[in-house]
């Protein structure tokens, strides 16, 4: 009873409709990601903003997991079902697809078995050496014919049907990768100045996503930021090469990359994701006490506005900022370029909402005053986001990706097809039936056919 | 945009809508002694083309890949190219162009309307996968639209057949239902295997852009829907037997999914990684 229980739930479960469910179902959730807010793809501060104008519609949305729709229960259920039916479906078609691939060492054919073929010709030939010619035709076209007693069969691409397996087999590469990746991935995002050294401590890093709870420690890494030197076409960045020297469990490696090119090291890569300016921001008091005394980062490059808080205080500084200022027409401040040709500083120094003094910082000469203290900027570096990822399992991604093109173009552009031919004697004539199927192909059998009768395979 | 990219790109938009217009013409009046005009006219607008896109490439100092009108000139560009050699080999699928044109002329129009102003190329677009992932994107979307178009002189076909049209009309000189069929199974079939590695392509640039493979990203998600969604077509097809009505409606309709993961997207959510902004 039981048993019987499990073998319709088995069959029912490898059935296609339940693949067709699956991938509406998949598919279905997968636009509902795309229509609601996704908090791993928004940031905290937007999806703040938005959960404080929804507040009700938010709550109810996040109770169900739809703000967070791929990692949902749903969803992953879906995902595994759906990977677990392929598998199944893919296993119990291999005994069949490997049973079409073989080939026997003869064959025995009638004539009324190639008249069966959606596509099939006859020829009242004089003598069997017309067969002979026709046969070396299939041949040359890259048939392999198998001979028998007054017929040939013979077959192109018998292992297209393997082409299903492959594909179907790369999705478990593919998740087998993906899951992999997803349990051991870390990725963590830091600013590191020119000339600064990461050791790689939790506080180094400004944020930490960590997409399993499997994923314990932090990648062993230690980073010395060289040079960083972007360079920039019409105010669009063409490049951000950079120059480190890393150590990674006991290997250290000095190298230059770029966006788009990552420092590799193992298991571990060092991303660059955006450029600023870090100036060295100087403060002292009368007696010259120095409140301030560091490299800050700033995201002004673009004409951003940014600030910093003094240490120690209720100071708050704004900065704007210009590269290679200049001014407009209108007399406003403008740069001509991001490159550090000209670079300006104009500060505003805030205390408590109010505007406490405001100044223009041109070099290392010229300070801001304010209540005693004195502002300066005597030297500036560029400082690099950086994002660093480790992870394992992309080789069996690829390795997946591969194996599913292959086994693609195997299936579908190479398709397996048979031409069947069957011959006899009668009054002093050969009557040849010759006919061909390929698969997928009705319409189109025909032009095939003739093509390969005429041995015109560029036609 | 220079004067003579100008000028190529407006005689190219004009002689395609002409060449649209004549095979409107030709297939509503029957006036089959004009598809040669109508051919004609087309490659002449593919020349035009050609020369908007080399002036660009020159200008610019990189391929067409930023932006929506470089991609729409590339893509307009690959469907014609694309649309010319199946009417080249075999005739008598000429009107396959009323489809295809069309949707030429909307990826030019939807272009044109962004961002046809010159850019350089942004560090987040110098990658070889950039190039790999654009070119295998538009094989896929040219060869889906093929298969769009046959889909829609199959549906058109078949009515007339179903209705009892008298012989010797236009429909008579299409190919048959059945190779009709099969060319549009073919086209999908390609569109599947290039879309499979523009998605892989992407994947691998995606990692070393982002330091992720997937990111879900709604670009990316829509991607995948659409291939899918043409992975169901090819398995209803190979497995449940589906041939006919029934696919060729299918196809007409997953081009929706291709309409939505390029332009759709932008316009239903504002973040996404695709913007290809480094900050």
């Amino acid at each position: 009873m039981v048993n019987a229980f499990f073998k319709e739930l088995y069959r029912t479960f490898v059935s296609r409709k339940v693949t067709i469910y699956l991938i509406a179902f998949l598919s279905l959730f997968y636009f509902l990601g795309l229509i609601i807010p996704q908090r791993s793809l928004l940031d905290p501060g937007q999806f703040a903003a938005w959960q404080a104008q929804w507040p009700l519609l938010v709550e109810t949305l996040t109770a169900v997991k739809l703000t967070s729709i791929y990692s949902s229960p749903l969803v992953i259920g879906a995902t595994v079902l759906f990977f677990l039916n392929l598998l199944l479906v893919t296993a119990k078609r291999v005994p069949a697809v490997f049973r079409s691939m073989q080939l026997p060492g003869s064959t025995d054919l009638s004539m009324k078995n190639v008249e069966t073929l959606p596509v099939h010709e006859k020829f009242m030939l004089d003598d069997a050496a017309g067969v002979a010619a026709v046969r070396s035709r299939i041949q040359r076209s890259g048939f392999r014919v198998i001979e028998g007693r007054g017929c040939f069969r013979a077959v192109r691409n018998r292992f297209a049907p393997a082409g299903s397996l492959l594909f179907h087999g790369s999705f478990l590469l593919i998740l087998l990768g993906g899951m992999f990746l997803f349990h051991t991935r870390f990725r963590g995002e830091t600013f590191i100045t020119e000339g600064q050294l990461f050791n790689g401590s939790r506080s180094e890093y400004r944020s930490v996503t960590r997409y399993s709870e499997m994923r314990k420690s932090l990648p062993d890494l230690r980073i010395t930021v060289e040079k960083i030197a972007p360079r920039f076409e019409k105010r669009e960045p063409v490049s951000l090469a950079t120059r480190i020297t890393a150590q990674s469990n006991g290997v250290r490696r000095t190298g230059a990359f770029d966006v788009n090119a990552p420092f590799v090291m193992g298991t571990t890569s060092v991303l660059i994701t955006d450029v600023g300016i870090a100036p060295y921001v100087r403060v002292v008091d009368r007696r010259g006490r120095e409140l301030l005394g560091a490299f800050v980062s700033l995201n002004v490059i673009r004409g951003d506005e940014d600030h910093f808080t003094i240490p120690d205080t209720d100071y708050t500084v704004w900065v704007k900022f210009w590269p290679d200022a200049a001014v407009d027409e209108a007399g406003n401040r403008t740069t001509r370029s991001y490159d550090l040709k000209h670079p300006v500083y104009e500060i505003a120094v805030r205390k408590g909402g109010s505007d406490v003094a405001s100044g223009t910082i041109t070099d290392a000469a010229r300070s801001v005053l304010f209540e005693g203290l004195q502002l300066s900027i005597p030297e500036m570096r560029y400082f690099g986001r950086f994002m660093i990822v480790d992870e394992r399992g992309g080789g069996l991604l690829i390795a997946g990706f591969i194996l599913a093109l292959a086994g693609l173009t195997i299936k579908f552009l190479f398709p397996k097809q048979e031409v069947l031919g069957a011959w006899h004697e009668a009054d002093g004539k050969t009557a040849f039936l010759v006919g061909y199927q390929g698969e997928y192909l009705r319409g189109l059998g025909k032009q095939e056919f003739d093509r390969i009768l005429s041995g015109d395979e560029d036609l | 945009m220079t004067a003579l990219e100008r000028l190529f790109f407006w005689t190219a938009v004009l002689l395609y809508a002409l060449s649209l217009a004549l095979y409107v013409v030709n297939f509503v009046f029957k006036a089959e002694k004009r598809s040669q005009t109508a051919l004609g006219t087309l490659l002449a607008g593919f020349a035009a083309e050609t020369g908007a896109i080399a002036v660009r490439w020159y200008e610019s100092g990189h391929a067409p890949v930023v932006g929506n009108y470089e991609n729409g000139l590339a893509g307009s560009w690959l469907i014609t190219l694309f649309t010319l050699y199946l009417v080249h080999r075999k005739k008598d699928f000429r009107y396959a162009a009323l489809g295809s044109i069309a949707l030429s002329l909307l990826i030019l129009g939807i272009g044109m309307m962004s961002s046809p102003t010159m850019r350089p190329l942004n560090v987040a677009l110098l990658s070889f996968w950039l190039y790999v992932h654009i070119f295998f994107a538009w094989l896929a979307y040219a060869s889906y639209t093929i298969a769009f178009s046959i889909g829609i002189l199959y549906v058109l076909k078949e009515k007339k057949q179903a209705a009892g049209s008298p012989p010797g009309g236009i429909f008579e000189k299409l190919p048959s239902l059945d190779v009709l069929d099969d060319m549009m199974f073919r086209y999908v079939v390609f569109g599947f295997i290039t879309d499979a590695v523009m998605i892989a392509t992407g994947a691998i640039w995606a990692k070393d852009l982002w330091g992720s493979y997937w990111s879900w990203d709604p670009v990316e998600t829509w991607s995948l829907v659409s291939w899918l969604l043409y992975g169901l077509v090819i398995h209803l097809r190979v497995s449940l037997g589906w041939r006919g009505r029934k696919l060729a409606w299918l196809t007409i309709a997953a081009i929706i999914g291709v309409l939505v993961s390029f332009w759709g997207v932008n316009f239903i959510v504002e973040q996404s990684t695709h913007i290809f902004n480094v900050r």
